[in-house]
């Protein structure tokens, strides 16, 4: 029983890595090469001449400069928004607590479409169009119930007597938080923090809309909008190097964050 | 004491920059795509806002598309999230197998689930490519058929190919989720089953499954919604094509706000559209509440 | 120590952080923007680089964009929508002009052109830039729906329906079908049904009262016409085809008849068929007593009102439509100039009266909904009545208000 179970993980991992790995392949080969059918396996003559191009044809590196802003900022003002009301939260006694936390995880779940045309009412009137706090500020927003969420737990897990201790010592509040407390919460928020950023990263409709300008799209419109200078081929190369260029970051992240990403991920289902 | 009554009183402040952004960027909008869902704005009224009362909603009733993308978007829902269910509980189960290699095994799995779904369009767009994808040359070579299928061209098989995607990178999700309640179920329940002489499949009914139920809730109501609001998939690998087939909800939406500036309708469509996955989701809810509490 | 080189270092990202994100977009180093089809024979990159030794103060830059018309189309929507100057020149369809119009987006250029300029246009394509009486986009290239046969086999070619039928079947084989036409659900599947609805007598929309006309007997034999064709005279993959497969296989020989655009015809200048003299031109087929149809197509240069080098723009523009211009695009993409003096004999009379599609602003959604109901029909998966019946219905909801 248990082989078929490791042939099944084997199965899956395959599963999850071919396509990203075929993707790699086929950014390295020529744009002659890539016309033969049936495909090669293996690139006769690795190129990177599509990486090349990639760069020169679109501002890809102003791609990778709008998505690192915006999904950094996002984090940071979506983690200290949040992490502020997390903690008065997890400071309310009884039901009100839980009714506000199910509250906010309601509003998650309302399907992007039914705010994007009023916001991008209030972003154009803002004359934030085209500008990376177009995007930050609602990215900030729309993650503030998951963290909200996240941070919510972990507070709770700190012991009020802390805080009374530290009001003992004659701390305020808000020195008591920031000295004593957010240390303590500070893997929670750097998990939040990478969630929020891969979410921010990842996101595609507002992007889509918001930013028309060449240079100020984000790395995920950038690929995904992707388009040749072939009245009938599509510039698969360039595409399948746009892919792995746009996916490394993430690539990365989850290397050396895996856990937290896990951590995160189930902490709201282990209520 | 003291101290404690003037710290309360304040207790509101630590709210205000949430409440800010959640005020203007959700609640605002929210509020105000109703009240466009009841007014006319569009190219004919010279983008002014008109009232309209019910109009919109009168012409969502005889609006063929918008039954044809519901439909649509329901088929992909049920499909893709049985399929994610099946898979990542699989996942889940076949995982505690393993003793070793565990975090190269997460970062593996995790790696399709963290990768944009706009992305992953372009991704599975070359692979299920009728002349170069990688797909059509295995099954070929494999002898599975005779000549390349245009996966993207027909209705069906665009289905299937946006329904492969989507579960490639969101079974991740589940497995993760389900993982989690797998290893929080004490092991000495397994070990009662097997002294009363049950085997695997008794262990699955009885202690795992039970066990899971709450989870499988989560996941499956964050899954649902998210598949019924599925923009990202649909607008770069198909469009919405081959001639509407692929057509969800949200494309229909976006194309009315965005291509047919129709900003009153599109918006009339945005709210039934959210009227009707809050009813799914509570009848979902409380369809899973019922079995959960029959299964206790 | 190690705490406040931490504190200062994660401050010092931060507000680098910030500083990225609050610059200013960078600034764009050209005058003018304008976005195009993918620039293949790059006659257009020529034309620029001339422009700019004209006027050396004025750069220009050139944005490849998708080939899809409709996904440009887009583009320029979401750019004009915010108001921001993405482009400053509109490379312009001619069903966008009602659209972009209406929405207040183009600068009015009534008057600017001279009457002798005017003349030189064709009327159509002239009032296709127009709308409500203001000028907004100048003709550039025109195009028109023509009937392609095979001369060696028909040495004249069919005027009405019944003709067309008649002399596909008498001269259809195993390697070659009567007619070939687009039957894709696209904008082409539209401008391929006006022309026989037209044909009949019958019409879609009346852009003065908004009347919705497609559910009129005319419109059902038009219909029941193309629906009648598939798997007779037409191959049953008809519903499937846009322009470059029919143009394939007419080239191949393997039809006696096509309809599509003329661009095929310089396409086809090397082909053995129009070196041996055997394919000719002629208008679209229509009914007895009535008159040929053509929808008319093309293209031509709108300017953004968002643009801040109005006059730079309008230079270009000018410079653009020149007949000279005109005639270097003519030569290398095979397009037809919208000038009468460029139009090349064989086609004059059927620009001359090419019909416009319905020029309200609503014409994207109007034609998705007529596209829907016409490929359904003509995939058999609803009666031609009740399709037309349907597409009416939604189309008089549409423009009711």
């Amino acid at each position: 029983m248990s082989v078929l179970y490791k042939l099944f993980i084997a199965a899956c991992c395959v599963a999850a890595l071919a396509p990203i790995g075929w993707h790699a392949i086929t950014s390295l080969k020529t744009s002659s090469e890539l016309a033969l059918i049936p495909p090669t396996l293996l690139p006769h003559q690795p190129t990177v001449e599509n990486y090349e191009e990639l760069f020169r044809r679109r501002p890809f590196f102003s791609y990778y400069v709008n998505s690192f802003t915006i999904a950094a900022m996002s984090s940071l003002v979506c983690v200290f928004s949040a992490s502020l009301a997390a903690y008065r939260l997890a400071r309310i006694r009884g039901r009100l607590r839980s009714t506000i936390r199910s509250g906010l995880l309601a509003v998650a779940f309302f399907p992007p479409i039914i705010y994007l045309f009023p916001l991008y009412e209030m972003i154009r009137a803002a004359g934030l169009v085209n500008h990376p706090w177009g995007l930050i500020l609602p990215y900030s927003a729309l993650n503030l119930p998951f963290a909200i969420w996240l941070l919510t737990g972990a507070f709770e897990q700190i012991p009020y007597e802390l805080e009374e201790a530290a009001a003992v010592d004659g701390l305020t509040r808000f020195e008591a938080y920031r000295v004593v407390i957010l240390p303590l919460a500070m893997p929670a928020m750097i998990t939040a923090g990478i969630l929020v950023f891969i979410f921010s990263w990842n996101e595609f409709m507002l992007a889509l809309t918001f930013m028309n300008i060449e240079t100020q799209k984000t790395v995920t419109v950038g690929v995904a909008t992707l388009s040749g200078a072939f009245t009938y081929e599509t510039p698969w190369g360039q595409l399948a190097a746009g892919v792995i260029a746009s996916a490394l970051p993430l690539v990365l992240l989850v290397i050396f964050f895996q856990r937290k990403i896990v951590a995160g991920l189930t902490a709201g289902a282990v209520k | 004491m003291n101290r404690r009554v003037h710290i309360d009183v304040s207790g509101l402040g630590w709210f205000v920059p949430a409440a800010i952004l959640l005020l203007t960027v959700v609640c605002y909008p929210m509020l105000r795509t109703v009240a466009l869902s009841f007014s006319h704005e569009n190219l004919a009224t010279g983008f002014q806002s008109e009232f309209a009362g019910f109009e919109n909603f009168s012409r969502i009733l005889i609006d063929s598309r918008l039954r044809g993308s519901l439909w649509t978007t329901a088929v992909f829902t049920l499909i893709s999230v049985g399929a994610e269910f099946l898979l990542g509980l699989l996942l889940a189960v076949s995982i505690e197998s393993v003793r070793r290699g565990r975090d190269l095994l997460r970062v593996i799995f995790l790696l399709p689930w963290t990768l944009p779904t706009a992305v992953i369009a372009v991704l599975w767009t070359w692979i299920f490519n009728d002349q170069f994808g990688i797909l059509n040359t295995v099954l070929m070579r494999l002898h599975l058929m005779e000549s390349p299928i245009p996966w993207l061209a027909q209705p069906h098989t665009a289905m299937a190919a946006m329904i492969v995607a989507d579960v490639w990178k969101t079974t991740p999700f589940v497995f993760v989720i389900l993982l989690a309640g797998l290893q929080n179920i004490p092991q000495d329940l397994y070990e009662a089953i097997e002294i009363d002489g049950g085997g695997a499949w008794a262990k699955f009914r009885y202690v795992t499954w039970p066990h899971l139920l709450p989870f499988v809730f989560v996941a499956m109501i964050f899954r649902v919604v998210q598949a019924f609001a599925i923009f990202d998939l649909v607008w770069v690998m198909t469009g919405g094509g081959p001639g509407g087939a692929t057509e969800t909800v949200s494309v229909y939406t976006y194309q009315t706000y965005m291509r047919y500036l129709d900003f009153g309708y599109g918006s009339a469509l945005a709210v039934t559209t959210v009227v009707i996955l809050a009813i799914t989701a509570t009848g979902l809810y409380r369809f899973l509440v019922t079995k959960y509490e029959r299964t206790l | 120590m190690k705490r406040t080189l931490g504190r200062t270092s994660a401050v010092l990202v931060i507000a680098g952080l910030f500083a990225l994100s609050v610059r200013a977009p960078d600034r764009q180093d050209s005058d003018l923007s304008m976005l195009m089809e993918p620039d293949g024979t790059g006659v257009w990159r020529d034309l620029i680089s001339r422009f700019q030794d004209l006027h050396p103060g004025i750069r220009v830059r050139l944005i490849e964009g998708p080939p899809a018309t409709n996904t440009r189309e887009d583009m320029y929507s979401t750019s004009f929508l915010s108001g921001s100057v993405a482009y400053d020149v509109v490379y312009c369809d001619v069903i966008w002009v009602p659209k972009f119009a209406a929405a207040g987006w183009l600068l009015d250029l009534t008057g600017r052109l001279s009457p002798e300029d005017v003349a030189d246009y064709l009327p159509a394509d002239f009032r296709a830039g127009s709308y409500r009486d203001r000028l907004y986009r100048i003709p550039a290239f025109t195009d028109a729906g023509v009937l392609y046969y095979r001369k060696d086999l028909v040495p004249h070619p069919p005027q009405t329906f019944d003709d067309l039928v008649l002399l596909s079947k008498q001269h259809m084989t195993n390697d070659r079908v009567g007619w070939l036409w687009q039957g894709k659900q696209y904008e082409g599947l539209v401008t391929v049904y006006l022309e026989i609805l037209w044909g009949f007598g019958g019409d879609w929309i009346n852009a003065e009262t908004r009347e919705v006309l497609i559910d009129r007997p005319e419109a059902l034999q038009a219909l029941e016409f193309l629906k009648g064709t598939i798997d007779t005279i037409s191959p049953p993959a008809v519903t499937t085809y846009a322009e470059e497969e029919t143009r394939s296989l007419f080239q191949n020989g393997r039809s006696v008849f096509l309809r599509n655009w003329p661009y095929v015809w310089t396409l086809m200048k090397e082909s053995p068929l129009r070196v041996e003299n055997r394919v000719g031109v002629a208008p679209m087929v229509r009914a007895p007593g009535r008159d040929s149809a053509a929808t008319l197509g093309g293209w031509g240069f709108a300017i953004s009102r968002f643009t801040r080098n109005p006059d730079a723009a309008w230079e270009f523009v000018k410079f653009l439509t020149q007949r000279e211009q005109l005639r270097q695009v003519q030569s290398r993409m095979g397009v037809i100039p919208a000038r009468r003096s460029l139009v090349p004999p064989e086609f004059a009379s059927i620009f001359e009266s090419a019909r416009m599609r319905p020029p309200i602003p609503e014409y994207a959604q109007a034609s998705d909904i007529l596209q829907r109901w016409l490929s359904s029909a003509l995939t058999g998966r609803i009666d031609p009545d009740d399709a037309l019946r349907e597409a009416a219905r939604e189309t008089r909801s549409l423009l009711s208000p």
